[in-house]
This record gives C-alpha cells, structure tokens and sequence, in this order.
C-alpha cells in the first residue's frame, strides 16, 4: 500500500517534471494546466506526509533515520510552492522550465524518502 | 536587447538550481547538526560550509548586480574550488572522512556524486553566466 503510494506519487512527480520541461522548452508560459501539474505534485507530498504522521503514530519508524525522512518531506514541501509563486510572479516560459525543476526536484526526494523508508 | 533578455531567461533558471541545492545543501546540514554533529564534526561542519555557500550564491545570483555580482562571483569561485578540493581529498584520502569505520560523505564528497553531479556543474555553469551577461 506504501509502496504504491510512493511510486505513484515518484513517477507521478518525475513525469509532471517531464512534460513541464517539455512546456517550457516549447516557450509556454506557466497557465492553469502547468500550475495545476504542480499543485498535483503537492498533493502527493501532502498525503504522503499524512500517511506518515498516521503510520510513526501508530508505532511506525523508518528503517532508516525516522527524522530524516521527516525533514525531507518538510523541506521537499517549500519546492512546489516556491516554484509556484515564481510563476505566479513571473509569467514567462522560463518560470514554466523552473516548475519543471521543482517537480524533478520532488521526484529525487521521494526516491531518497523511499530509500530512507524502507531501508 | 533580445540576447539581453535571453540571457535574463537562463539566469533565471540557474538561480532556480541555485536555489534548490542550497534548500538541499541547509536540510542535510540542518539534520546532521541537529541529530548527529558529535558523529564527524569536519564532514558535517563542510556541509554547513557549503549550505553556507549556496545561499549566499543563490542571493548574490538573484541580484547580480553591482557590489552582489562581485559576491556572486567570490560565492562562485569557494564553490568550485571545495567541490574540486573535497572531491579530489574523497578519492585521494578518503582516512581523513571515516568515523569509526564508516566513511562519511558531504555535499561535495567525489565531486557530487550523490546529487547527480550538480555540485560541479553548478559553478561552472554559473562562471559562464555571469561573464556572458556583463558583455551585454
């Protein structure tokens, strides 16, 4: 059940990655499609760090360093939202390529979450 | 003008890069601090070292302009020369980061191999962009 979660949310995030590099490339600017990719990939971060409150509560703990794992979905938290405001703020094709970058971003630290997890 | 522009554009996305190396480079050193100094002081002091170091880049590169742009390029240059010296001591010596048997790595640590070599291609990349946008 975990492990589908966190492949979904991993390959979710690294394909939104993708296509938002693949906007950007082809000079589109951020619109409500590549914000909503974004807020997608948030979405998952935020269930994910549910399920993980739920889980350690429960007894849980990572196989490796529990607060680790913590800080990286905390840290990984700021990278959509502060790519989105850059979008927000900046509406060229460049911001559409830096969601892109926030989004590769999160793929990486869930694959290292994962790693952290499950040892 | 266009060039200019161009050029503001891939600025843009560097200090993007700038930006989540250094959110990386604070939250591990952040975690190491917290949860495990005692364990390898001069690793994990590097690794604060180098948080240090992409922050202040990131900043310098955002506003690179007037006295920041001579910080972005100091912030730079520290950058690449740790990510050159570290790396090359990992390989090199890599007795002096064991602790109780275990080698511990920092950011810079063979060059970066743990964040895909970003370490290394960061600055360089950042040298290019900084020389290139003062000739407009």
């Amino acid at each position: 059940m975990l492990e589908t979660l966190f492949q979904v949310e991993a390959w979710g995030a690294l394909l939104i990655g993708l296509v938002l590099l693949g906007f950007g490339a082809a000079k589109r600017k951020p619109s409500l499609v590549s914000l909503g990719a974004t807020a997608f990939v948030q979405m998952g971060l935020v269930t994910q760090l549910i399920c993980s409150i739920i889980l350690v509560s429960g007894g849980a703990r990572a196989k490796g360093d529990t607060i680790e794992f913590f800080a990286y979905i905390l840290v990984a938290f700021i990278v959509p939202i502060g790519a989105a405001f850059w979008a927000l703020i900046e509406r060229t094709r460049w911001s559409t390529l830096v969601l892109g970058v926030g989004a590769l971003t999160v793929a990486i630290m869930f694959a290292r979450m994962h790693q952290i997890w499950f040892g | 003008m266009a060039n200019q522009k161009r050029n503001l554009g891939i600025g843009r996305l560097l200090i993007s890069a700038y930006g989540v190396l250094a959110l990386a480079a604070t939250g591990r050193a952040g975690y190491e601090l917290a949860a495990k100094f005692n364990e390898a002081p001069l690793p994990y002091s590097l690794s604060i070292f180098s948080a240090l170091v992409y922050i202040v880049a990131t900043v310098a590169l955002a506003r690179s302009k007037g006295g920041w742009r001579k910080v972005a390029y100091a912030a730079v240059i520290i950058e690449l020369s740790g990510v050159l010296l570290i790396g090359a001591a990992s390989v090199i010596w890599p007795g002096v980061f064991t602790y109780n048997g275990k080698l511990v790595k920092t950011v810079w640590s063979f060059f970066g191999i743990a964040y895909g070599f970003v370490p290394v291609a960061l600055p360089i990349l950042g040298l290019i962009w900084l020389r290139k946008s003062k000739q407009n």
